[in-house]
């Protein structure tokens, strides 16, 4: 892209924000909206970026909810409160028990995370351009890897990537992603405390991959679930 | 009484974890603390903001959770500071964010003014296709889109929360960003209805 073009990008780009910011008078939107209409590269311009917007705002209000709706939950109106502390004293005994359980269950969580940590990897959206013929299957694809090292609940990425492991074998469109597909799934199997499922993924992409780096990256990972 | 924040928060908790390094780095670019004391900083901002939204301060909230939460941890700075009596710097904080934020409305107008050549189906799988295109992009340019569009950060709020260079190279680095974004967001619609 040359310098004139970058030029007449950013000024579109600067027309948009003010738009977008509420900076324009009534009029001056007025003639924004037929410019839209008759400027193509105005109109794909302004399309990827309210769709940026959209998704980036749909996505992280739900997000910011959540962490918020998380912590008001625990508020409750006083005469329940009153029955809660009378349930809470009679439960101290397993409130033991359970919490142990849960304390445990997080020391595995995290010690499982610091095993995995350095075998995560960042699936980038420029290998698209190598001609795949399905791009935005595989840009899901992508984001369903990206996830398992995002998310501490493996349970939807797993049945996820369990279909798609099952379709390998009979369709086309993942065939170059196979031993992605097994890696990640492997991974996804170890956080969720199913090792039983991912030593022996781990051991066929060893033995299907000899000598490449994935069979050393494999390997290497199953020595270390067999001295846990 | 010591207030701490309940270990199973877990989704608050995970919030605070990742906003630790972009707090403090943006912290110990703005005011002249000490680590240990960034610490104690960052951890009364973390309480303070639990008991705001436990109070239910945040259920009119107008701006994402990391801008306010970075509000709160610069007043936190500025308290610390008062309180050593050391000499506080004049922070205005009009410099952390835009003054004018992206509104909902207009982000809806503009989008369909702009999709108004689509068809239905078209628009509502363009609509599908934006979180992939985001989720598989370079964690540089998800960082300045959630910093730009999201946080509503200035351009120097950006460089100095996520390390880069100056406010020069974050505009740079966007312009670049938002081109690539586009590029495979309108490759992978031609591609779908090839």
């Amino acid at each position: 892209m040359n310098n004139t073009e970058d030029i007449k990008f950013q000024e579109m780009d600067e027309l948009i924000e003010r738009f977008l910011r509420g900076e324009m008078t009534p009029e001056e939107e007025e003639l924004f909206h037929e410019e839209l209409k008759s400027n193509s590269d105005l109109r794909e311009q302004a399309r990827a970026v309210s769709a940026l917007l959209k998704g980036l705002k749909e996505k992280e209000s739900t997000h910011d909810q959540v962490i918020i709706n998380e912590v008001t939950a625990t508020k409750r109106p006083s005469s329940v409160r009153r029955l809660a502390l009378w349930a809470a004293s009679i439960a101290a005994v397993l409130a033991i028990y359970f919490g142990y359980s849960y304390h445990a269950e997080n020391v595995r969580y995290a010690r499982i995370n610091e095993m995995l940590t350095p075998y995560y990897e960042h699936y980038d959206v420029d290998e698209l351009s190598r001609g795949d013929t399905d791009s935005v299957i595989i840009a899901e694809l992508y984001s369903l890897f990206n996830r398992i090292h995002e998310e501490k609940d493996m349970k939807d990425i797993i049945a996820e990537l369990e279909s798609i492991h099952q379709s390998l074998t009979d369709e086309f469109t993942y065939y170059q992603y196979d031993n992605d597909i097994v890696w990640n799934l492997a991974l996804a199997y170890i956080k969720d405390d199913q090792t039983d499922k991912a030593i022996p993924l781990l051991e066929s992409l060893y033995q299907d991959n000899l000598g490449s780096p994935i069979a050393a990256k494999a390997q290497e990972l199953l020595k270390k679930l067999h001295s846990k | 009484m010591k207030i701490t924040i309940p270990q199973d928060h877990h989704a608050f908790n995970a919030f605070l974890t990742e906003e630790r390094p972009k707090v403090l780095s943006f912290l110990s670019k703005s005011f002249i603390v000490d680590d240990a004391d960034l610490d104690d900083i960052f951890q009364n901002a973390s309480v303070a903001l639990y008991l705001n939204i436990k109070e239910g301060k945040l259920s009119t909230l107008t701006s994402s959770l990391s801008t306010y939460f970075l509000r709160v941890c610069i007043n936190q700075t500025l308290k610390f500071l008062s309180q050593k009596k050391r000499t506080v710097p004049l922070f205005d904080e009009a410099t952390v964010t835009i003054k004018d934020e992206f509104l909902a409305d207009k982000i809806d107008t503009l989008y369909n003014w702009s999709t108004e050549d689509l068809a239905q189906e078209e628009k509502s799988y363009s609509e599908r296709i934006v979180q992939a295109v985001i989720d598989a992009l370079p964690e540089t340019c998800r960082n300045i889109f959630l910093g730009y569009y999201w946080n509503n950060y200035t351009t120097s709020t950006i460089a100095d929360v996520f390390g880069f260079a100056n406010a020069n190279s974050v505009k740079t680095q966007k312009y670049k960003c938002v081109s690539k974004f586009k590029q495979k967001y309108q490759e992978l619609i031609r591609r779908h209805y090839e």
